[in-house]
């Protein structure tokens, strides 16, 4: 089933008037009293508003008094669509993310937005920057790291309990209600793409009452693993993932492979001619793992490699060859 | 002697006996090390997974090394008690039960030790209630589960003729302790029909123990073997972790019965000749091992391919150097040239040996799980932006936890050993030739 | 010793007194109005709706910042008292308002164009400020021609000429073509079309566009910020994409595999080992209870 002109805000109305989380900064204070919009937003209240962002993902003004603690059953409930909602994926959709190497500078907008709204604790990352020269005579680059969202994804093959999944839209997806924390999935990515929260994580006041939704890995919970998600919360309200949206030199690309079209925000290309004309690749396509995030080689770079940087290269697979 | 005579002496000195000063002091120290693991359980219940040096390279650490070295050392049950029992060499009879209550404690101590590992041990139950059949630790969880069900009756089954005999032997136990000889003797009168049950019902176990037995070793390498690392992406991981089970199951047997032929006066039964051959099986199974590192090490290295080459430095000439030498060399080369000459194979100095190879085992299996972890595919890098080494140095509540079911597993043979007939009577009589009527009588209702 | 520490006392408060005010004479700083830029954009949608988009924004240490919360107010001429409509800025930065045509046409003027005057009203945080933006009505129209396997689609915009009182073509304007999707739209047919004579620019459509399940794709043309004539967009659905199949990588892991549920080779593979080696386990635990009854039946 392919939709029509829609924006990608699945069953907006079946979803009721479930109070999202604003990532705008005036709601934060309100996370811990979450609750349903009731039927008349203008009643008499104490006069204090709050601004939230409904389902629809619109910024909402209520007052502080109309917003009632949600009681135990009815987080469940959410919790629990969430996390069913969060095993379907958006319909007809399979994301592909298209990543620039041309033209990254290390600026590292990319993470910092993620870290932000991810909420990320200070003992992590979920995209890293690597710097890379895959030959001692081979120029060095940068190369932007995401989880790739592998087709023929081994953490999602070695799970035992069905904790982390494939979805239909190509989003490799963890469900930390049901994880165990085994960690076989850590062992199994070649790409060390996951982390686990070893302890209570830190720095979670802002989200940790939200009630749980997997397509936000959020809140995150002590003794299971995390790792990139492609936002697909955002992709839900036809955003694009913060990473792309915070990248100065539009890096990255993203799109949907039915569709055969990316873009970084300003610009949009189709996807199969961008990989034909640019000679797109996989990182470690040798493991079979087919992995939905693709290289554009770092040819041609308008800025050159930052040589006054001292770190030491590292090489393709080989970190250990330093001189 | 008569026939009577010689169960009734097998009996008087094979049946449980309390411990001495040094028994008791050993019990202690056992129990002050498993309590100082659960204390340190209790902090890592707590706070989590954080009180280890584990992270997110190096995301499996020594409780999972530890883990494959208790399965490893239950192997030895399929080992003594079925193949030896199979191939009817009847000088293993007094080995068997000691060998089976290696398996069982150790393969308890196997399936603790992984819930320990566990990020959230609480959902331990959902590996059953949303188990995913194609997934390594699913396999893992079936064949450990079979192997401690096989191996229970194993140990018990071969034990109802003596749980029959000592029951009888009224002040000589306390009147709990005979009780419980006469619930586990479970209805044991010696008649013919119960012999032929039992007779059969061992020798089918005595079978399916052997594939269950190395499947368990064989999935649990797979837990390695089914991931795209350098190292671990190996087809040798099978037989490799067999052999090497066989080999430190080998050198437990040894260690377990010097120590039980000490303390309980046992040279009569646990003869050197015993010893001798243990020595001789063992030599064989530690150059079965060393063909298979052999294998393991030698194509790689050969090769020199990208994934492996970093690791296998790290192991030859890098930091994980001493130890990987120390193991080759004190825990398998050493041990196979002392073994190979008949002084090698006298008591104390096979003790010694199998002392050694024990404690290199446990570091081997370190080594296979670790350092493959310090050398991912993709650079190391941390947060800002500085590319720094991967570092594990153990905790020390992740020592104490370690040690803790280490003495733990320990604790349990010590106790199995105080309360059972460590050597089977009925069939000590059977191998000094006591007619099975005998034996029927002296486990049957009436007093000899 | 008491007097020491009277003078270490007083020299405090002097110390606390001199840095609260100052920290007030910063705190009146901050407050100080901002002067805001107001910025005015018509969009004319064309399937009959219309809407006036105020950008207001200030820049501080070279960011930039959005006058959220400002009120805006919109009149239907510089010199109207009575305003028309009023709302608030956003979070975005913009303040819209909408009309049909209906609504549209109390903005007309002698020479039939649209004219808006915009105020921001002054208050604690922004000083006023307005801007004011007239538009020449127009129509962008989108024409599909299907010749063997050529597709060829004609936009043409036209304008009401006061003058001439008829509606005539836009001569030397840059439309553009795009196709709807997910994210931002996909540009089709070059960069720089300008409109011919008549008004017309004409692109060959590209065939291999991906639509739905029956080929259908929303294309969109746009004028884009036009001096004369603001933002048109006209919209329309054609099944001239590729009809659309759910893009399956075709080789799955062939043995164990990323899905929930096992291949049957694994699945029944393993049910049926499991089940033989438990099955035979539970005879033997009959077994072993037989032989627990046979001892009992002796006694």
């Amino acid at each position: 089933m392919k939709k029509d002109n829609q924006p990608i805000v699945e069953n907006a109305a079946s979803r009721r008037n479930f109070l999202k989380f604003s990532i705008a900064s005036g709601a934060l204070a309100m996370l811990s009293q979450i609750g349903e919009l009731p039927a008349q937003e203008n009643g008499d209240g104490s006069g204090e508003k709050v601004r939230l962002l409904n389902s629809e993902g619109k910024l909402v003004e209520v007052d502080k008094s109309a917003i009632k603690p949600l009681t135990e059953n009815e987080l469940n409930t959410i919790v629990s669509e969430n996390r069913k909602r969060a095993r379907k994926g958006i319909e007809g959709r399979k994301w592909v993310m298209v990543i620039d190497l041309a033209r990254c500078k290390h600026a590292l907008n990319c993470q910092e937005a993620c870290n932000k709204h991810h909420h990320i604790p200070g003992d992590r990352q979920w995209l890293n920057v690597y710097k890379m020269q895959n030959a001692e005579n081979t120029a060095p680059y940068w190369m932007p790291k995401t989880c790739f969202h592998c087709d023929n994804p081994p953490c999602v093959s070695v799970c035992p309990v069905d904790a982390t999944f494939k979805r239909d839209d190509g989003i490799v997806l963890i469900d930390n209600e049901r994880c165990i924390g085994c960690r076989f999935c850590m062992a199994g990515c070649p790409y060390s793409t996951r982390v686990f929260n070893w302890g209570e994580p830190e720095n979670q006041d802002a989200v940790k009452d939200q009630p749980y939704d997997p397509e936000k890995s959020l809140p995150r919970k002590k003794g299971t693993v995390e790792k990139c998600d492609f936002c697909p919360d955002m992709l839900r309200m036809g955003h694009l993932p913060h990473c792309i949206t915070a990248c100065p030199n539009g890096v990255f690309f993203f799109g949907d492979r039915n569709e055969d079209t990316v873009t970084n925000g300003s610009e949009t290309y189709k996807f199969s001619k961008l990989m034909e004309d640019k000679a797109g690749y996989r990182y470690l396509e040798d493991l079979g793992t087919e992995p939905n995030v693709y290289y554009l080689p770092p040819v041609d770079r308008l800025v050159p490699f930052d040589k006054s940087d001292n770190l030491p290269p590292v090489g393709g697979h080989d970190h250990n060859h330093k001189h | 002697m008569s026939e009577s005579q010689i169960i009734q002496k097998l009996t008087d000195d094979l049946k449980p006996r309390k411990f001495g000063t040094m028994g008791k002091l050993w019990v202690g120290v056992l129990i002050i090390l498993s309590l100082t693991g659960l204390y340190s359980y209790l902090i890592q219940l707590r706070d989590g997974l954080e009180i280890t040096a584990l992270n997110n390279y190096v995301s499996w650490g020594i409780y999972i090394s530890n883990f494959v070295f208790f399965v490893a050392v239950s192997l030895v049950g399929s080992l003594i008690s079925a193949i030896l029992r199979l191939s009817n060499a009847k000088w293993s009879i007094p080995l068997s039960r000691i060998a089976e209550i290696i398996a069982v404690s150790n393969i308890i101590m196997a399936g603790l030790i992984i819930i320990v590992d566990m990020g959230r041990p609480e959902r331990f139950y959902y590996l059953f209630t949303y188990g995913r059949i194609q997934s390594p630790i699913v396999w893992d969880v079936i064949v450990v589960t079979t192997y401690l069900i096989i191996s229970l009756i194993l140990l018990f089954l071969p034990m109802l003729p003596d749980m029959a005999i000592l029951q009888k032997r009224k002040g000589e136990f306390p009147e709990w302790q005979r009780k419980l000889y006469k619930f586990f003797s479970f209805g044991w009168i010696g008649n013919k029909q119960q012999y032929a049950i039992m007779s059969r019902t061992i020798f089918q176990l005595s079978i399916l123990i052997i594939p269950v037995a190395l499947a368990i070793h064989t999935v649990t390498s797979w837990l390695f073997a089914t991931t795209l690392r350098g190292g671990w992406n190996s087809t040798n991981f099978g037989p490799y972790f067999v052999a090497g089970a066989f080999m430190v199951g080998a050198a437990a047997v040894i260690a377990v019965m010097y120590a039980a032929r000490r303390q309980y006066q046992l040279q009569e039964y646990i003869t050197d000749d015993i010893f001798d051959k243990m020595g001789k099986l063992l030599v064989m199974l530690s150059l079965v091992y060393l063909y298979f590192n052999i294998n393991e090490y030698l194509t790689p290295a050969f090769k020199q391919m990208v994934g492996e080459h970093a690791l296998l430095k790290d192991l030859f000439v890098g930091q994980f150097a001493p130890m990987f030498w120390g193991t080759q060399i004190f825990g398998m080369l050493i041990p196979i040239i002392l073994m190979s000459f008949p002084w090698g194979r006298k008591p104390r100095l096979l003790f010694i040996i199998s002392i050694v190879i024990i404690v290199g085992a446990w570091f081997k299996r370190y080594l296979i799980v670790i350092p493959t972890l310090f050398h991912p595919y993709l650079p190391v890098i941390e947060q800002n932006g500085v590319p720094t080494s991967i570092v594990y140095h153990p905790t020390f509540h992740e020592w104490s936890i370690t040690m803790g079911s280490l003495a733990a597993a320990l604790l349990i043979m010590t106790i199995l050993f105080r309360y059972l007939p460590f050597i089977s009577i009925w069939e000590m009589a059977e191998y000094k030739g006591v007619s099975e009527d005998h034996i029927q009588k002296a486990s049957g209702p009436h007093p000899v | 010793m008491k007097n020491k520490a009277y003078i270490v006392y007083y020299l405090l408060m002097t110390f606390l007194i001199l840095f609260s005010s100052s920290a007030n004479v910063y705190a009146e700083e901050e407050i100080e109005q901002v002067k805001p830029r107001l910025r005015l954009n018509y969009f004319k949608h064309m399937d009959d709706k219309s809407e006036l988009v105020a950008n207001a924004y200030f820049k501080k240490d070279g960011e930039k910042l959005f006058c959220t919360g400002a009120e805006v107010l919109l009149f239907t001429s510089s010199k109207s008292d009575k305003e028309y409509s009023n709302t608030t800025v956003g979070e975005d930065g913009y303040a819209r308002f909408n009309f049909n045509s209906d609504e549209l046409s109390s903005f007309k003027d002698s020479s039939e164009r649209y004219s808006f005057y915009v105020l921001l009203k002054e208050s604690e945080l922004f000083k006023e400020r307005s801007d004011q933006l007239t538009i020449t009505d127009a129509e962008l129209k989108m024409e599909f021609l299907s010749e063997d396997s050529v597709k060829t689609l004609k936009v043409k915009l036209e304008s009401f000429n006061a003058d001439s009182g008829r509606i005539l073509p836009v001569y030397r304007k840059p439309l553009k073509v795009f196709v709807e999707r997910a994210f931002s739209p996909y540009p089709v047919g070059g960069d720089f079309n300008y409109s011919n004579e008549d008004g017309v620019v004409e692109i060959t459509f590209p065939n291999d566009i991906f639509g739905d399940e029956n080929g259908i794709i929303t294309v969109i043309a746009k004028l884009d910020e036009d001096d004369d004539f603001g933002t048109i967009i006209a919209k329309s659905n054609i099944d001239w994409g590729l009809p659309y199949t759910d893009y399956v990588h075709t080789e799955k892991a062939l043995l164990i595999g990323s899905s929930r549920e096992a291949p049957n080779i694994i699945f029944f593979g393993i049910i049926l080992t499991v089940a033989l080696v438990w099955g035979y386990l539970i005879y033997i635990f009959y077994n072993i209870f037989r032989i627990k009854s046979l001892g009992k039946k002796v006694v």
